[in-house]
């Protein structure tokens, strides 16, 4: 009774933190706020004020519409990275956890490889590949989060298909495309849910990261990673700089490690 | 096939390959099913009831098992058919009931589904008609308000209820064989009684021919009209029920018959 209890209090505080963080992203598109990247030189590190909630940056530009404007991108980004990653995992997953043999020694031993490197320094080598910018930062993240996926999809399949309920549609005429898409897919999304959401974590952290490092989104436009490294340089003169964007990601984060809490036994 | 065989099985052999030495389970097993009767199958535990049932319903794996002899149906080999061809006769001539009802349903989703299955994979019907089939199958098998238990989840019948939403999955398609392994284990004695009934009755309406696996002798007296008796993979008797259980020939089957618990079963489940 407690312990559901206190499920229920994680599950309502993640919908709240992310239903704010919506609304902020949601307001950054609608309200007529500054353009994030319009510079005004008088505004240089203009303190928080009713004016400028949020205060301005180095080039005089509104911390607040790019705090706006780079949640957008970054939950975008982490959106399409975990929409990769699990698209590719359960295709994956699926193939090696239900069929096994050759098909799953040769994925696996795939995926061990590309495991074995942090999916940081493996977007990196993608980055180089592709080139930096947006979409190569999706795909790079993406790819790197397809093993993970991959490997909880396989162990739930794995688990799956020597059930009873497997055996009875396997009787009664079911394909085997049939018995993993109708079958036992459904069965994997309580499992699965808990993951997407770790990952979407994982993600927006990763993006934050490699735009940290200069190579998510490419300036002028705005992402929260790109904000905090640049208020590094400022971190005594404006802290509201770092404060801001750090926020932003601590909340995103916040929201959706509460949620997936509340999911998990 | 003549005088109205349906599946003949001869000199069944199943060896498992998935370890270094191969182990046989079933040696020499031979099985004949008419139209419209109930054969036994009787045996301890792993003495390769359910492996035989299994091979005959086509599920065992192709890879880590060798299977030798035949299982012939409908003028086929079961066993050397294609994957494609032996899917069109499982679930349509062939059907097959669990022991544990529970785990024999997804979980995740509705009854209705679940029955509907064989006529979506079967059946070029619509919706409405397979609606009917469902409808007319769920109140065959005498579930209370067929309506509302279509839109129920698994885990919200009670064990009976599930064991005949899996006769109902199992008999929508008007099988010609249906093999039960030991559906009525999971379950307590009265719905125990109930459930047999229903299959005696399934068996009486549709001429479906029934293989029914048990370690319930008693049911099985009272249910078959011919007994098989399996030990450690081999039949050790076979033959008609009443000369098997009023004159059995080998020393186990007498064993077997010794520990039937001594209340006389067989008048409760033939007082109709």
């Amino acid at each position: 009774m407690k312990t559901s209890k206190k499920k229920n209090i994680n599950f309502i505080l993640g919908i709240s933190v992310i239903s704010v963080m919506a609304l902020f992203i949601l307001c950054g598109k609608i309200l007529p706020l500054r353009d994030p990247n319009a510079i005004d030189a008088s505004l240089k590190f203009a303190s928080p004020s009713l004016k400028h909630p949020f205060g301005c940056d180095n080039f005089g530009r509104e911390i607040l519409s790019r705090v706006m404007e780079g949640s957008f991108s970054t939950f975008l980004i982490a959106l399409g990275t975990v929409f990769i990653g699990t698209f590719f995992g359960i295709i994956i997953g699926a193939l090696t956890g239900y069929f096994g043999g050759v098909v799953d020694e040769v994925l696996m031993r795939i995926n061990d490889a590309i495991f074995a490197f942090p999916s940081i320094l493996l977007a990196l080598l993608f980055i180089s590949l592709l080139g930096p910018g947006t979409y190569q930062v999706v795909i790079a993240l993406g790819i790197a989060f397809i093993p993970s996926f991959a490997r909880i999809v396989r162990g739930e399949f794995l688990k799956n298909r020597n059930m009873d309920y497997v055996k009875c549609a396997k009787l009664l005429g079911a394909s085997d495309l049939r018995i993993m898409v109708i079958h036992i897919l459904p069965n994997t999304l309580k499992v699965l849910l808990n993951s997407v959401l770790i990952g979407f974590n994982n993600a927006v952290l990763a993006e934050a990261s490699m735009s940290f490092l200069g190579i998510g989104v490419q300036p002028p436009d705005p992402s929260l990673g790109r904000m905090l490294s640049e208020a590094q340089a400022y971190l005594f003169k404006a802290p509201n700089y770092a404060l801001f964007p750090g926020l932003a990601i601590i909340l995103m984060v916040l929201g959706f490690g509460l949620l997936s809490d509340s999911f998990e036994k | 096939m003549e005088n109205g065989v349906l599946l003949e099985v001869t000199d069944l052999n199943i060896e498992f390959h998935d370890h270094i030495i191969p182990e046989t389970v079933v040696y020499d097993f031979d099985l004949t099913l008419r139209e419209g009767e109930i054969v036994g199958l009787v045996g301890e535990s792993g003495s390769g009831k359910s492996m035989s049932a299994l091979a005959i319903a086509g599920l065992l794996s192709r890879k880590d098992m060798k299977k030798r002899g035949q299982i012939y149906y409908d003028g086929k080999d079961l066993l050397s058919i294609s994957r494609n061809e032996l899917r069109s006769i499982q679930g349509n001539d062939i059907s097959m009931i669990f022991q544990e009802p529970l785990t024999s349903l997804n979980p995740v989703k509705k009854i209705y589904d679940q029955v509907e299955e064989p006529l979506r994979i079967h059946t070029e019907l619509d919706k409405e008609q397979r609606y009917e089939k469902v409808l007319k199958i769920l109140k065959e098998v005498e579930l209370d308000d067929p309506e509302h238990v279509m839109k129920q989840y698994p885990h919200e019948l009670s064990g009976g209820m599930r064991q005949r939403v899996m006769i109902a999955t199992a008999m929508i398609m008007e099988p010609k064989i249906l093999i039960a392994d030991e559906p009525t284990t999971a379950l307590d004695v009265t719905i125990q009684s109930q459930i047999v009934k229903l299959l005696k009755k399934l068996n009486a309406q549709r001429k479906t021919a029934i293989l029914f696996i048990s370690h319930d002798l008693s049911l099985v007296n009272s249910l078959c009209e011919r007994v098989l008796v399996m030990k450690d993979g081999y039949i050790v008797e076979s033959g008609p029920t009443k000369q098997v259980f009023n004159d059995p020939k080998e020393e186990y089957t007498k064993k077997l018959i010794a520990a039937i618990p001594k209340i006389d079963m067989t008048k409760v489940y033939r007082n109709e």
